[in-house]
């Protein structure tokens, strides 16, 4: 009798072939699609005599084409490229915060010290005073929207992050589920493929969010560590959390544990350093810059005056928390150093005389600072105990100012004779002086013979001598020292007595004016808070060019001019050399993740190449084997037909 | 090499090099649009932070260049002023040479308009402005830096108040590099400096020791306060003595001799300090005796002496005055007096040893006058105001010349000065110009676009991405499918 099961095997075995050959042509293009082989066996045979004929063929297997080394290298590179390209992105944004389009703050910066140095050939230009109140005002509102765009841009990668967890949790879930399922097909004996596909897939996804580390082993087991965790892929479901530290840094921790994990690599781990370290240091560097800027520029302005003259009531823009604590812990936010703080009251006469307060902030309060400033003559000052600002203010007629300079008329207490000093010029000095005068001889100035004046500084050194006798004319004005002048109206003078007047070079030692915001130019604590304060922007003569109210001094612009090259930012930089450095530095990181990004990118490609020569659909080849297996299945059918036609004859002949 | 190749192969390689060979004609694109290599750190950190420091020195060589212009502008504008003044000054100076020369009053009186409208010229200069801004008031150079206002006091000189700065506004041209912009009023016109003083008169007054510190000119005012006739002629002041009496000495500088020629004092003869005898008569309440050099005394003789004949010592006492006898000291017959100014404060000191006589004396403190002042009391002395003979009007005129030479060597050393910073600002212009220049070549040579360069990239880049296309759109066509029936 003919055998139809032979044929028929054949039969199916072939379209077994052609549908898994059919499969694989349908799943060229999808994501994690692992070619699969059929593999064909010949049934067992029988015994026919003394012959043994087999029977036919079956399926014996489907086997699921894959190269675990390569497949473990590239998730290995997709968490590295992951990474490094979600670092690219984020750096990029910081780049730009400091520099785009529009706005860069070294331009900004440049554009002020252009400005202050056009107005001190045009003193007293108004339209040359907005330009450069403007370019103060442009220049804190550049630096507070970089600030901004970190602060924004953290804020956006803690949303990002929570985002990333979530989907990351719900991986790790659909990761366990899928376990399960290929546990279960394993222990039935089904191959699981099409499972296995999708969790390669699952886990090429989850490694671009983390560092993903995966050994497999045999029976579809896998080892699998996310940093340098090992991660239980079975029932129980490994929970990744976001937590914060009380730095305010962010970390991860596993499960229940209150350890923090490193992710090492991957998306996750990008926006993690970047929040963390990249974004905080920028920030950081910004806000020394802010600070400092602020300190510097507000110390020049709280010590100059402008046409609008010396002042009769100002109020501190900056506040102290605790102003019945000592400076230094009073939580104010520019530091004070302890020294002299030198006020200048004008009375109604015109005469003005400077006084000197002393600070120490290991032990004064600013309550204390306004007491002293009480105390002075003509000048009143409390602090507000709601908002922790300084108020000074005068009493009717007066006025004050903190430029210093030179008296106009020294202390003359211990002088009888009839002739009276008068002090004018302008000080060059570096430091702040009490200049003593004795006289060395007794007479008439502009008559006696020999008679002279000697000058001593602070520390009693011998400075110079002038003569006022015969040959002075009186009244005319001789050079002391440092640009400081005196002259003698006639009258007489006594041997040995004295007179002694203050040189102010420095009139804030303590930086406590800029520290509370006195007479400043700008306003705020950082860079987040900066801004041109709104007294110099709504009145433009209260900009401090000058030492004097003169509307040509430019005095002020001078000592504002030498702010640019200043190097007191870290480092021994000056202002525009800091910026420099942030904007070069971040552009140096970006550069060295771009070259990295693109040998990952390359490598992830040879990777993918090697993965898809192994385990990749040839759409040629499964052609060619679609045609191997429709002729199998065209020979099996004329097996069976050949069959079919001995059988008809057979039982032809049997009728 | 792979053996096996799958289509997925060619695809991802065909998106691979696609991208980089679009992101490469894209980069190409850019920098032949813009003109510029890079415009982010990262592009090309290193030249970005050179084009940055570049920038930055170019923008303050930008602003020192604004800053040289406009002092330039300023300076220019003030030198031609301060030429104008030193021409007033030449002007003034041959005016009073021919002033010396000439004896006729109505053309010194045409000299003197002339130099009257030289001082309003003058005046002008002094106000003049730039940009709305005086150019002589120092750092206040919002405010006209001179007023003006008649003497003070008889004899005094035209009085002009500084009202501006002692402070020379100053611009920041360079590197730690300044220029003075806006000068000082009173330093352009002021004085030359104190010479000597001059005292013209005949009260026997001199100039004391020391170091005058009146300016200009003014009046000694010499009064006699009280005369006093020693000894027992009976001679006494007479009626009009305290208003008509200017004798002034201590005893031994005056005296009378007196010889009663009717031996009861009915009558005889008096003279002052051996002037010409006067008839006397004891009905004399008034007698007028001048002295030969012209001091008088008013004397009553209504009892003198009966029998009385010699000489009788006169103390005469007076006082001293330099604003218009406003205030006053009394002689004191000492070599140095400081005689003080009530509005000014300012003093003078006198000799006054000499003084034998009442008057007004003329003071000149030469060098002391502003050019206002020098111009007025030139115009003054040309009218011969002082009434000076002609030998003290030709030496005042003299020291008037002498006033304009000191005047037009400040006009020169402010003209030199202000010359010289615009050699420098000129110098300074250059180089900033040299710098900018140097720092622009520099900037394109790190940033500019090498056009040909970015050119042949751009086709290059260009070529490969079609090459990639063309090549993946071969593969794509190549297929078992083609061959297949």
């Amino acid at each position: 009798m003919p055998n139809f099961n032979i044929g028929l095997s054949a039969l199916t075995t072939s379209q077994h072939a052609l549908e898994v050959i059919s499969n694989n042509i349908a799943n060229a293009g999808t994501e994690g699609y692992h070619r699969q082989r059929v593999h064909h066996a010949a049934l067992p045979p029988t015994t026919i005599g003394r012959f043994r004929i087999q029977t036919g063929v079956e399926t014996a297997s489907i086997e699921r084409i894959r190269n675990g080394v390569a497949e473990a290298s590239l998730t290995t590179a997709i968490s590295d490229s992951s990474n490094v390209s979600q670092l690219l992105t984020l750096e990029r944004q910081i780049e730009a915060a400091f520099l785009n389009e529009n706005t860069s703050l070294v331009e900004d910066l440049d554009r002020f010290y252009a400005e202050i140095s056009s107005l001190s050939a045009l003193p007293d230009e108004s339209a040359q005073r907005v330009a450069v109140v403007e370019a103060g005002a442009r220049l804190a509102d550049t630096i507070r929207e970089a600030s901004n765009r970190l602060t924004e841009l953290r804020s956006a990668i803690r949303f990002q992050l929570d985002i990333e967890f979530d989907g990351l949790n719900s991986q790790m879930q659909e990761l366990s589920d899928l376990t399960e399922t290929i546990n279960l097909l394993d222990a039935q004996g089904v191959p699981a493929n099409a499972e296995l596909d999708q969790r390669d897939s699952l886990l090429t996804d989850i490694a671009e969010r983390v560092g993903v580390s995966r050994s497999d082993l045999v029976n579809n087991q896998l080892n699998l560590r996310i940093g340098f965790n090992s991660i239980s892929i079975g029932s129980r479901v490994n929970e990744f959390n976001l937590v914060q530290s009380q730095n305010g840094e962010l970390g991860v921790t596993l499960d229940d544990s209150d350890t923090p994990i490193d992710l090492q690599s991957g998306k996750i781990t990008a926006l993690l350093e970047v929040y963390n370290s990249t974004l905080p240091r920028y920030q950081e560097r910004l806000d020394t810059f802010a600070r400092e800027l602020m300190q510097k520029v507000d110390s020049v302005h709280a010590t100059g005056l402008g046409p609008h003259g010396a002042f009769q009531n100002l109020t501190g823009t900056r506040s102290v928390p605790f102003f019945n604590r000592p400076l230094s812990e009073s939580g104010i936010e520019f530091p004070v150093q302890a020294g002299e703080l030198s006020i200048s009251v004008t009375d109604p006469a015109g005469v003005r005389r400077t006084e000197v307060i002393t600070i120490d902030p290991s032990v004064d309060t600013v309550s204390d600072v306004a007491t002293r400033i009480s105390s002075l003559g003509g000048l009143s000052a409390n602090v507000n105990s709601n908002s922790g600002q300084l108020l000074i203010s005068t009493i009717s007629g007066y006025t004050f100012d903190f430029a210093g300079g030179i008296d106009s008329q020294p202390d003359i207490t211990g002088v009888s004779g009839t002739s009276l000093p008068s002090l004018s010029g302008v000080y060059e000095g570096e430091t702040n002086q009490n200049l003593t005068f004795e006289f060395s001889g007794s007479g008439e100035v502009g008559l006696t013979n020999d008679l002279f004046v000697d000058v001593y500084d602070s520390q009693g050194l011998f400075l110079t001598q002038l003569s006022i006798g015969d040959g002075y004319e009186a009244g005319t004005e001789l050079e002391v020292v440092d640009g400081v002048k005196i002259a003698f109206s006639r009258g007489t003078v006594n041997d040995t007595e004295q007179f002694s007047t203050r040189v102010t070079a420095e009139p804030d030692e303590t930086g406590v004016l800029a520290a509370l915001g006195i007479n400043s130019f700008f306003r705020g604590v950082g860079a987040g808070s900066i801004e041109l304060d709104p007294s110099v922007n709504n009145d433009l003569d209260r900009f401090a060019s000058g030492a004097t109210s003169d509307s040509a001094d430019t005095g002020n612009l001078f000592r504002f001019a030498a702010l640019e090259d200043e190097r007191t930012l870290p480092g021994g930089l000056t202002f525009g050399q800091y910026l420099n450095e942030i904007t070069t530095e971040i552009g140096f990181e970006i550069n060295a993740n771009e070259s990295l990004e693109r040998s990952l990118e390359s490598l992830k490609i040879r990777l993918e190449e090697d993965r898809d020569a192994y385990s990749g659909v040839d759409v040629n080849e499964e052609l060619a084997r679609l045609q191997q297996y429709q002729r199998s299945y065209e020979a099996a059918i004329r097996v069976i037909q050949v069959s079919d036609e001995i059988l008809n004859e057979l039982i032809s002949i049997v009728n | 090499m792979n053996f096996r190749i799958t289509s997925s192969t060619f695809t991802n390689r065909a998106i691979h090099f696609t991208a980089i060979h679009g992101a490469n004609v894209s980069k190409y694109q850019n920098q032949i649009a813009s003109g510029v290599k890079f415009q982010r750190p990262s592009e090309e950190p290193i030249a970005f932070r050179q084009v940055t420091a570049l920038r930055t020195r170019f923008a303050e060589l930008q602003a020192d260049r604004k800053s040289i212009n406009q002092a330039t502008s300023v300076l220019n504008t003030s030198v031609v002023q301060i030429q104008e003044f030193s021409d007033l000054v030449t002007t003034a100076k041959s005016l009073a040479l021919q002033g010396v020369q000439t004896f006729d009053s109505d053309q010194r009186n045409a000299l003197a308009l002339e130099v009257e409208g030289l001082l309003e010229r003058l005046k002008s200069v002094s106000v003049a402005t730039f940009n709305g801004r005086y150019l002589y008031g120092g750092t206040q150079s919002s405010q006209p830096p001179f007023e003006f206002s008649d003497p003070a006091n008889d004899g005094g000189s035209i009085v002009v108040d500084y009202v501006g700065s002692s402070r020379r506004s100053r611009a920041i041209v360079g590197d730690s590099i300044a220029v003075d912009t806006y000068y000082d009023g009173s330093e352009v016109f002021g004085s030359a400096g104190r010479r000597e003083t001059v005292i013209l008169g005949s009260t026997g007054a001199q100039i004391g020791p020391g170091t005058d510190t009146l300016s200009g000119r003014t009046n000694l005012l010499v009064t006699n306060d009280t005369t006093t006739f020693l000894g027992a002629s009976g001679v006494q002041s007479g009626t009009g003595a305290a208003d008509g009496d200017t004798v002034i000495g201590q005893v031994g500088q005056h005296s009378l001799e007196i010889i009663d020629t009717a031996g009861d004092g009915s009558a005889g003869t008096i003279r002052l300090n051996g002037g010409t005898e006067i008839a006397f008569t004891n009905t004399d309440t008034n007698l007028r005796l001048e002295g030969p050099e012209g001091e008088v005394v008013y004397v009553d003789t209504t009892a003198i002496t009966a029998g009385f004949s010699g000489t009788v010592d006169i103390d005469a006492t007076g006082s001293l005055s330099v604003d218009g006898g406003a205030t006053s000291i009394a002689i004191d017959f000492s070599v140095s007096q400081s005689v003080v100014h009530s509005t000014f404060g300012t003093a003078v000191s006198i000799d006054s040893t000499g003084i034998s006589k009442a008057g007004t004396d003329f003071l000149e403190f030469s060098g002391t006058s502003n050019a206002f002042q020098v111009l007025d009391e030139l115009a003054s002395d040309l009218r011969n105001e002082r009434n000076l003979s002609t030998p003290e009007l030709s030496n005042a005129l003299t020291r008037r010349i002498a006033d304009l030479e000191g005047l037009a060597t400040n006009a020169f050393d402010t003209l030199a000065e202000q010359s010289s910073s615009l050699a420098t600002l000129d110098s300074l212009g250059f180089r900033a110009d040299d710098l900018m220049n140097s720092i622009q070549i520099n900037v394109s040579e790190l940033q500019a676009t090498d056009i040909p360069e970015a050119a042949l990239r751009f086709n290059n880049s260009q070529s490969l991405l079609e090459y990639t296309y063309a090549v993946t759109a071969q593969l794509s066509s190549l297929s078992l499918l083609n061959f297949l029936r």
